[in-house]
């Protein structure tokens, strides 16, 4: 079935949500022969007829490679693209690229079928030229989800006129100079509880090997990328022993505490502008907030209120 | 971190390092070490937040559902995706 609201729209996604039949490796070589027996919410809602590129990822593992995603909007090939943002990269090529990006609320978009290796920071995102698109498309796609239990009830985006308290002052020192450790910590230990089912047996292709404990440790010795091994590496530091305390459960004290600094702003603010800096991205990341992203700056806005980010942008541009 | 630590950790995760990745693991870490130790000496007298949904509890509003509703809902899909999703083996005579 096509959906009418998008045939205008041309639209990619990234090799990173299963489609059924179809070899979806996640631009993993641990997953080259691995053909989903399931559709992602996500496609399924869309319509695979509406998507007319699937972006592969070519640089690490898991994380895809969203300059395609980005450069495919810019260049005009699509009209829209669709991938997961780790907290970083929508930001980041939105201003590298000079397209808008649009991160919403997290769980308002089902993540079920999606290769996911940070699962308490990835969040379904969009880049387009077009604020309307991405509103209708977003409106199309979220929503509760019975295969995903993280997913929220979100009213339908509408564009509304109002006058708006944007805060664009300073963020505490403090959060700024901790909050990419913070990051990085949690990234790493997310990805090593995650891409253990990467090993072999339950997901990827099987290496011959009499004992079970060699024919894992040869399939992820060789199909892991350094990259991969990296953070798996680091994130098992953090969470061993003593380290847990002092670096994990460090890290997550770190977020409530932005979480309240973040809640003191807005108490007298509706929005908050920053410039499009890494650090001031990781802050939508960490708490879940609205966030779209320009070539100058940043709108983040309180938890659910998406339809206030995107209207600001629709006044603005 | 030391070369052994990190053999020990890449032992139990089930892959190898190679002489090179070891070398640049340990860099890597190396140049985090003072950025960590900042993050470790933070005062933060905060519980740990591990997942954005335990921010419903400070940021829900009274116009807005409550984190008890929150709870039914998701254990009413967890309900259905156990229904419709999960197929009970049948026993085999």
């Amino acid at each position: 079935m096509i959906i009418k609201e998008f045939d205008k729209g041309k639209i990619a996604i990234s090799e990173e949500f299963a489609i059924k039949d179809l070899n979806t490796t996640g631009g993993s070589k641990a997953l080259s022969n691995f053909i989903p027996f399931y559709t992602s919410t996500l496609v399924n809602k869309l319509g695979i007829e509406n998507i007319k590129y699937i972006t592969k990822a070519n640089e690490f593992n898991f994380p895809v490679n969203m300059i395609s995603n980005a450069r495919l909007v810019k260049e005009d090939k699509v009209d829209l693209s669709i991938m997961s943002d780790n907290g970083i990269s929508i930001s980041k090529f939105a201003k590298e690229e000079d397209v808008i990006g649009f991160t919403p609320t997290q769980g308002s978009i089902s993540r079920f079928g999606l290769y996911s290796a940070f699962p308490s920071l990835e969040r379904i995102s969009f880049f387009s030229k077009d604020i309307n698109l991405i509103k209708d498309v977003f409106n199309k796609v979220k929503g509760i989800d019975k295969k995903d239990m993280t997913t929220i009830k979100l009213d339908d985006i509408e564009f509304v006129q109002e006058k708006l308290k944007i805060y664009e002052g300073g963020i505490e020192e403090q959060i700024l100079k901790n909050i990419k450790t913070a990051y990085e910590v949690i990234v790493s230990s997310e990805a090593t509880s995650s891409l253990s089912n990467i090993n072999g047996i339950s997901l990827g292709k099987r290496v011959s090997n009499e004992n079970i404990e060699d024919l894992i440790k040869d399939f992820r010795t060789e199909n892991l990328t350094y990259e991969t091994k990296k953070i798996l590496s680091l994130g098992g530091f953090y969470l061993t022993g003593e380290n847990r305390e002092k670096y994990y459960m460090q890290a997550s004290r770190f977020r409530t505490y932005l979480r309240e600094s973040i809640n003191e702003i807005f108490k007298d603010y509706d929005l908050i502008k920053l410039k499009n800096k890494e650090e001031h991205s990781l802050i939508s990341a960490f708490l879940g907030l609205p966030l779209v992203s320009t070539k100058e700056y940043i709108i983040i806005g309180k938890l659910k209120e998406d339809y206030r980010v995107l209207s600001y942008i629709k006044e603005v541009l | 971190m030391n070369k052994d630590y990190l053999l020990k950790i890449a032992n139990d995760l089930h892959f190898n390092l190679t002489k090179q990745e070891v070398e640049d693991i340990l860099s890597f870490y190396k140049e985090q070490e003072e950025k960590l130790n900042n993050l470790k000496d933070l005062k933060i007298e905060n519980k740990a937040t591990f997942h954005p949904h335990n921010l419903y509890e400070a940021t829900f509003r009274e116009d807005t559902d409550t984190e008890s509703d929150l709870n039914k809902e998701l254990f009413r899909n967890t309900e259905y995706f156990l229904m419709d999703e999960i197929e009970i083996p049948k026993v085999v005579k």
